[in-house]
């Protein structure tokens, strides 16, 4: 377009979470895209949350297969959005992940490693034997280069992986942009 | 101007030895060069891992950058520190990477080293932890001064940054 305005179509799923989860728990996802100031979604949704899918044997996978489509315009690519994940067991938070969508035209697949809050205080740890799970208030802060300054908050990642197949279509208008790209 | 972006994230340090690991980065540029958005330096949390000798941190980056030259192309420097149980933090590595010149994605290794101190420095480190620290983080990026250190390697610190050129061609660079 004329103005400088570029589109970004992103289309994909998010196919399964890779956990040690045990048979009988019940396993949910919650994902956002996190974009900069500049950035507009004029189509699909910026957040949503998937099924609950019960594991029948220990380790398997826990299938999601939840599409994920948005449609975003901007002028600066400053901001390039990014998927921004929560895992929960039940209502316990297992894990965040976050990854920028590819800068790339294509089919990608992802692999998000997850992460998940320690506590910082004695009493924490005493209550974490219970169960109890730290969460950020506001998952946000996890795509964002702010909150670095919090030195208490330890993040304990784990080796759970997500994959994610992300079709990500550049529209007619982005082809003049393409050149900047690759 | 011609204007740069660095989008990417800062992924995994391996080979450290140790869990607890946090990361402080810094945008080192020429005088040419303008920070139009995004940060300049930061830090990352801290992290430890269950299973392997990784830390992977996942800490985005987005820089938007205007240059009137390309002497001083970007480079960033980082402090890989230990955060030990009673919550002091030890360092454990210094490094440098510069970003690639080329657009497209990139995978950088940054291979991080220390300094060391004698023998009787050491045999302290490895009981109370600690160590020397260079007064002036600027010795990571110089050329020149490097011949009066000893050091000893430490691990390796990941990135995965996606570089976006803008503008260049009609400056008469190619790439």
């Amino acid at each position: 377009m004329g103005d400088g305005t570029f589109l970004v179509s992103i289309s994909g799923q998010l196919d399964y979470i890779e956990v040690l989860a045990e048979s009988g728990s019940n396993w949910h996802c919650k994902y956002e895209f996190v974009s900069g100031p500049d950035w507009k979604i004029i189509g699909g949704v910026e957040s949503g949350l998937s099924q609950i899918c019960t594991v029948n044997m220990n380790g398997e996978k826990i299938v999601l297969n939840l599409p994920l489509e948005v449609m975003m315009k901007s002028t600066n690519l400053y901001g390039w959005p990014q998927v921004l994940v929560s895992i929960y067991n039940e209502m316990t938070l297992e894990g965040y992940g976050r990854c920028h969508v590819p800068l790339s035209p294509g089919v990608h697949s992802i692999d998000i490693s997850l992460c998940k809050p320690l506590t910082s205080t004695l009493l924490g740890k005493i209550t974490s034997l219970f169960g109890y799970q730290p969460e950020l208030i506001q998952p946000k802060m996890l795509a964002t280069t702010a909150g670095n300054n919090c030195k208490s908050f330890e993040i304990r990642c784990l080796k759970f992986t997500r994959k994610e197949k992300d079709f990500f279509i550049c529209q007619v208008y982005l082809i003049y942009f393409l050149y900047i790209l690759i | 101007m011609a204007e740069v972006h660095i989008i990417g994230e800062l992924s995994q340090s391996k080979d450290f030895g140790q869990q607890h690991l946090f990361c402080k980065w810094y945008l080192q540029i020429g005088n040419n060069w303008r920070l139009l958005s995004g940060k300049k330096e930061g830090q990352t949390q801290v992290s430890s891992n269950e299973f392997e000798d990784i830390c992977k941190w996942s800490y985005p980056l987005d820089i938007h950058l205007a240059t009137s030259g390309l002497q001083g192309w970007p480079k960033i420097y980082i402090q890989v520190f230990h955060l030990d149980w009673v919550g002091r933090s030890h360092l454990y590595g210094y490094g440098v990477v510069t970003i690639p010149t080329h657009p497209g994605q990139h995978e950088l290794d940054c291979y991080t080293w220390r300094p060391v101190g004698n023998l009787r420095e050491r045999f302290v480190q490895y009981f109370m932890g600690g160590g020397p620290q260079l007064k002036d983080p600027h010795l990571i990026l110089s050329t020149t001064d490097r011949y009066k250190l000893n050091t000893e390697a430490m691990g390796v610190v990941t990135f995965k940054i996606t570089v976006v050129l803008r503008h260049f061609s009609d400056f008469g660079v190619e790439y």
